[in-house]
């Protein structure tokens, strides 16, 4: 896939990946690169740090039964709008590619 | 042939080699997160059963992840890019301290300012290198090799008693022998010195080297190799001006003490850097990072402002910037959250400038006032020209009217061209966060104060010898070592001026009249044929005499200048709160 259509796509993607409950840094990227695998986990945990850098996600500490402490993150009131405005250009892109016949 | 094939990367491999980037491109606290969360990111890789190698392949390598976080975070290249600018030019007025007390011709002042300059270089340099946030993440992720001492303190040490042992040999057989080709044996010691000097230099060049690419570890052994550069440069100095085996004119058992005393200092201050690095101590508050804060980011907007707008309308701007900064905290956002949704001061103004024209063309009227400022700056160009080979007036009080045209252009100039009634202004409406203290006053006044007393002192005890020298020919020594501590201090208020309060304009004023004062005094000291000059010493006319050639005019100068910029920022800050 194209760099610089991937990148676009791969925010949007994280963003989905992040609305619902909090979840642990390690497994949003795992499951991101369990549908992306060419692509490194560096990469997605940039697009991560830039996103809760920019207010679209929140951290905080937090355990999961006696675990150790570690980073989790959630989605936060803009990042919310934020998905759903992509999500909206993503629709709108997919009905044009639609129309000009690309399946 | 067959190539050996490049061992894979441990865990602890790739993340020295994250760290070590990320030392280089991100700022200590945010490279201590990202360098936490890969820590964080292999120990959960662990627990779900891949090995180190399925993990690092996932990562992909060091160099691709630092690049794939600055692709998404450039602000930070240009931050980083900033401070490297900064401090390489702290580095080459470093240097050219020490290139200027390295060809003064007297002995003890440029000793004592190389025992100032050489923990002072030493600190621009660690700066320079990313030290403080090199040692905290090296504290995260031990470097698997660590620096030797025999490496950064046996080697220059033993380098360093041989090169001695070598001097005094000759020293000795010279003395003893009563050789007369002197000059012969001074030109050999001098090559041996050029040869040992080149080779420490080399030295402090690969453990700098070492200490940018591998581990800050290293960087000890840059400040003791320079000590030993400087110690043995000091020397051959001497040699080179002189052939003089005994340049000090001390006591023998002493002699060889203030030889090795740059090399000493340069030790010790190798030790002091070894203990904050290894942690036994912690690093001085001047090393470490301070977070940006709200007033700070504020008083910086509005300094970047008033380039371009006028005291107004830039207060205006910075206002509401407060507005939303207190309506942000209101709804619980973080001070640092907030300052960074807003950047940095300058792109601020930047983004601002792109909507006004007419502002722009106003700022290049202002750039007239760095004619008359780059006058001031050939004045005290002509000015150190006098003071290290003479006065070149035939009357050398002229020099003291010199000083005084210099403080005045200087003066002026660069007050308008840091918007002096501006920042005053703004500063009475929105307070910067730190103000000058006494101190920035006093120590010109008492530097000032010691010089005229030890003139008097020596043109009362003429006949008097200390180390060997005439009282009033070590005036020139003791005011070429205060010049060297009032630039330091200049430098530091001046940039204080720029980038902090304009409060530390008076004092800056201040500092800058007592370098022409003394610089004046020194270069008519240099031409007075002093012998001549205290066969007068009978004469009732002697002290109108001193007073006309010697009172530090530029000095009392500089001091009333410092009161009028006072009273007008004052007043101008004053006018603002009231407004």
């Amino acid at each position: 896939m194209d760099a610089q259509l991937k990148k676009g796509v791969l925010e949007l993607c994280l963003l989905q990946c992040l609305s619902g409950e909090p979840k642990y840094g390690y497994d949003v990227i795992q499951t991101m690169r369990g549908c992306f695998p060419d692509v490194t986990e560096s990469t997605f945990y940039a697009i991560l740090r830039r996103l809760a850098k920019e207010g679209a996600a929140d951290t905080f500490q937090g355990s999961e039964s006696n675990g150790p402490v570690r980073k989790y993150y959630r989605l936060t009131n803009e990042g919310r709008d934020r998905l759903d405005q992509m999500a909206a250009d993503w629709r709108s892109l997919r009905e044009i590619m639609t129309k000009l016949g690309i399946q | 042939m067959k190539w050996r094939a490049k061992p894979a990367l441990t865990r602890q491999a790739w993340l020295e080699k994250l760290a070590r980037r990320l030392a280089w491109t991100f700022p200590e606290p945010q490279a201590r997160d990202i360098l936490a969360d890969y820590q964080e990111q292999f120990e959960a890789g662990k627990e779900h059963g891949k090995s180190d190698e399925e993990i690092i392949e996932a990562l992909g390598t060091p160099a691709e992840a630092a690049a794939l976080l600055l692709e998404e975070e450039p602000a930070a290249r240009i931050e980083q890019f900033r401070h490297t600018l900064l401090w390489a030019a702290a580095a080459v007025v470093c240097w050219a301290f020490m290139w200027f007390c390295l060809m003064s011709i007297f002995s003890a002042a440029r000793m004592a300012g190389f025992c100032i300059l050489i923990p002072f270089t030493s600190s621009v340099l660690f700066m320079l290198l990313r030290g403080p946030s090199k040692v905290a993440l090296e504290r995260l992720v031990p470097p698997e090799r660590l620096a030797s001492r025999v490496g950064t303190f046996l080697l220059p040490a033993a380098a360093m008693l041989v090169c001695t042992a070598l001097q005094e040999i000759v020293i000795l057989a010279v003395m003893r022998l009563r050789i007369t080709l002197l000059e012969n044996i001074g030109v050999a010691v001098t090559t041996f010195l050029l040869v040992f000097i080149i080779a420490m230099l080399l030295l402090s060049a690969w453990f700098l080297l070492l200490s940018a690419a591998r581990s800050v570890r290293y960087f000890p052994g840059v400040v003791h190799a320079l000590g030993g550069v400087v110690s043995s440069a000091l020397f051959m100095t001497r040699y080179y001006i002189s052939v003089d085996i005994d340049p000090y004119a001390v006591p023998p058992e002493l002699e060889i003490l203030f030889r090795l005393l740059p090399y000493f200092v340069g030790l010790f201050t190798a030790l002091a850097f070894q203990s904050w690095i290894d942690g036994r101590r912690p690093l001085p508050l001047c090393f470490r990072t301070k977070a940006v804060t709200w007033t700070d980011w504020r008083h910086h907007l509005g300094v970047n402002l008033l380039g371009w707008y006028d005291p107004e309308q830039a207060g205006e701007i910075v206002a509401d910037y407060q507005e939303r900064f207190e309506l942000g905290q209101e709804r619980g956002r973080s001070e640092e959250d907030l300052l960074s949704e807003f950047g940095r001061p300058t792109a601020v103004t930047r983004a601002l400038l792109q909507e006004d024209r007419k502002a722009r063309l106003r700022s290049r009227k202002n750039c007239l006032w760095a004619i008359p400022f780059l006058a001031a700056l050939l004045l005290l160009y002509r000015m150190i020209l006098s003071f290290n080979f003479g006065s070149i007036f035939f009357d050398a009080a002229l020099e003291q009217v010199v000083g005084c045209l210099f403080l005045l252009l200087g003066s002026i100039s660069l007050f308008m061209l840091l918007h002096g009634r501006g920042r005053a202004a703004l500063e009475g409406r929105f307070p910067a966060d730190k103000q000058p203290t006494v101190w920035v006053y006093l120590l010109p006044l008492l530097c000032m104060a010691a010089v005229m007393g030890w003139m008097v002192y020596s043109f009362c005890h003429p006949e008097l010898e200390i180390i060997g020298h005439a009282v009033p020919w070590l005036l020139l020594e003791l005011i070429r070592f205060f010049i060297l501590v009032m630039l330091l201090l200049q430098l530091w208020t001046l940039s204080r001026c720029v980038s902090g309060a304009i409060r530390y304009f008076p004092a800056a004023v201040h500092t800058a009249g007592s370098i022409a004062g003394m610089l004046a005094m020194g270069a008519i000291l240099f031409r007075l044929d002093m012998g001549a000059f205290l066969s007068e010493w009978a004469g009732a006319s002697f002290f109108a005499e001193v007073l006309r050639v010697l009172l530090p005019l530029p000095y009392l100068l500089g001091g009333l200048l410092a009161a009028v910029f006072w009273l007008i920022l004052r007043a101008a800050g004053k006018s603002h709160k009231e407004g």
